[in-house]
């Protein structure tokens, strides 16, 4: 269904700012009519047969990069609410505006298009979009003194037990938010937190990334039947150089003895497990059921 | 052609005729705002707001039916503003202000003036 709307006076208007550029547009739409215009810009899941299909955002014209975030809504003329039919109950009905409803819509940078700046990154449904934030971490693990040897000539003594010298290992803590998910993989959240990816994840080797867990919350909430979440996955990646130039991740620990030239060996318990799991991430990428 | 002439002009608050009126005004008026569209070509479109109006009337002083004794700043009563005999604005109204003139030379009456503004509906003269 087709929508009238006609764009207001002094619209559209943009701000580039030095983290994101922000349009803002104002629209003149029927009072009525303003949720099925704000769906529109904002886009939406529709489940038709069983299946989620996608119904794209309103875009603006020159600037795929520029989602609308927000919407405000108000009469285009608040001193005349038309008053046709008197409210007589709080919970039944709302003023009613002759002329219509003034609805902005504010448009931000959500997403550099195909993620160009940051490469190999999951694919997701489309109408779905990924951002990456990254930040640091490390890891601290105390040694026992018996593994080192003082670099001192000619005899290079040994560091006595009782001095533990400390390795920090700096590693990288990273998000990946998608954002707009109609209903996200519970279950695949659920079974693959605490688990290390089996191939190579957002560039990095196997066993290397650990995913700890999500942030869930709620994304446009002004209809309840088109809610969206917004997914906040954080993994931590540790990664470990072997000798011969290959990497290795959380479950290789350091061994006071080298095997085959390597000290960074995997560790495992009597029944042959690693002590992280290792699963396929991509259903934490796809909708739930 | 019919003219009116406005001799037999009256105001009523109520039920109460205010005595001895010389004349009254009622203006009316629609809110609103103009603005332009993408849809407009160039020209501006007119939002029609809300209808109002204010007016007001003046008289003469009678001390047999005193105008203070009917009308009073604040007061809201429904006007009947009489063109005639039979045809009259019916005004809800709230006076605003009243003004009470004394000219001390020349034997002139004492008159006075009140203004008001609409406050919901008015009905027409039928």
């Amino acid at each position: 269904m087709s929508i009238p709307f006609e764009e207001l006076e002094g619209s559209p208007r943009f701000e580039v700012r030095d983290d994101e550029t922000v349009a803002v547009r104002t629209f003149m739409v029927p009072w009525t009519l303003w949720p099925k215009f704000g769906r529109q810009l904002l886009g939406q899941y529709e489940i038709r047969g069983g299946q989620y299909h996608f119904v794209p955002p309103t875009g603006l014209d020159g600037f795929p990069h520029l989602l609308v975030s927000e919407l405000i809504v108000e009469p285009l003329d608040p001193r005349s609410p038309s008053g046709a039919v008197p409210l007589t109950t709080v919970g039944r009905g709302t003023n009613d505006y002759t002329w219509g409803a003034k609805v902005t819509a504010i448009y931000r940078t959500r997403f550099d298009e195909q993620n160009a700046s940051r490469t190999k990154l999951p694919t997701v449904p489309q109408g779905t979009y990924l951002t990456f934030r990254a930040d640091v971490a490390a890891e601290y693990a105390a040694t026992p003194g018996r593994t080192w040897r003082w670099n001192a000539p000619p005899d290079y003594p040994a560091v006595a037990p009782d001095v533990q010298p400390g390795l920090l290992r700096p590693q990288s803590l990273f998000h990946l938010t998608w954002h707009r998910v109609p209903m996200p993989p519970w279950d695949a959240m659920r079974a693959l937190r605490g688990k290390v990816n089996a191939s190579e994840f957002v560039g990095s080797p196997p066993g290397t990334v650990l995913f700890l867990g999500a942030k869930v919350r709620r994304e446009f909430l002004f209809l309840a039947s088109d809610p969206f979440w917004r997914v906040e996955y954080a993994f931590q990646e540790n990664v470990k150089e072997l000798e011969t130039g290959g990497k290795v991740g959380w479950n290789h620990w350091y061994r006071e003895t080298a095997v085959s030239g390597e000290h960074w060996v995997a560790i495992a318990d009597e029944d042959g497990n690693p002590p992280y799991a290792s699963a396929d991430f991509s259903p934490l990428f796809s909708f739930g059921t | 052609m019919a003219l009116l002439v406005g001799d037999n002009g009256k105001v009523f608050s109520g039920n109460t005729e205010v005595a001895d009126i010389t004349s009254w005004t009622f203006e009316t008026s629609v809110g609103g705002f103009s603005f332009s569209t993408s849809h407009t070509k160039g020209y501006t479109r007119r939002i029609l707001g809300n209808k109002s109006g204010r007016g007001k009337f003046t008289f003469r002083v009678d001390t047999n039916e005193p105008p203070w004794e009917v009308l009073y700043e604040g007061c809201q009563t429904t006007l009947k503003l009489k063109l005639d005999s039979t045809r009259y604005y019916s005004v809800p109204a709230v006076i605003e202000t009243l003004k009470f003139e004394v000219d001390t030379s020349g034997g002139k009456p004492i008159v006075g003036e009140a203004t008001f503004v609409t406050d919901r509906a008015w009905t027409e003269p039928s």
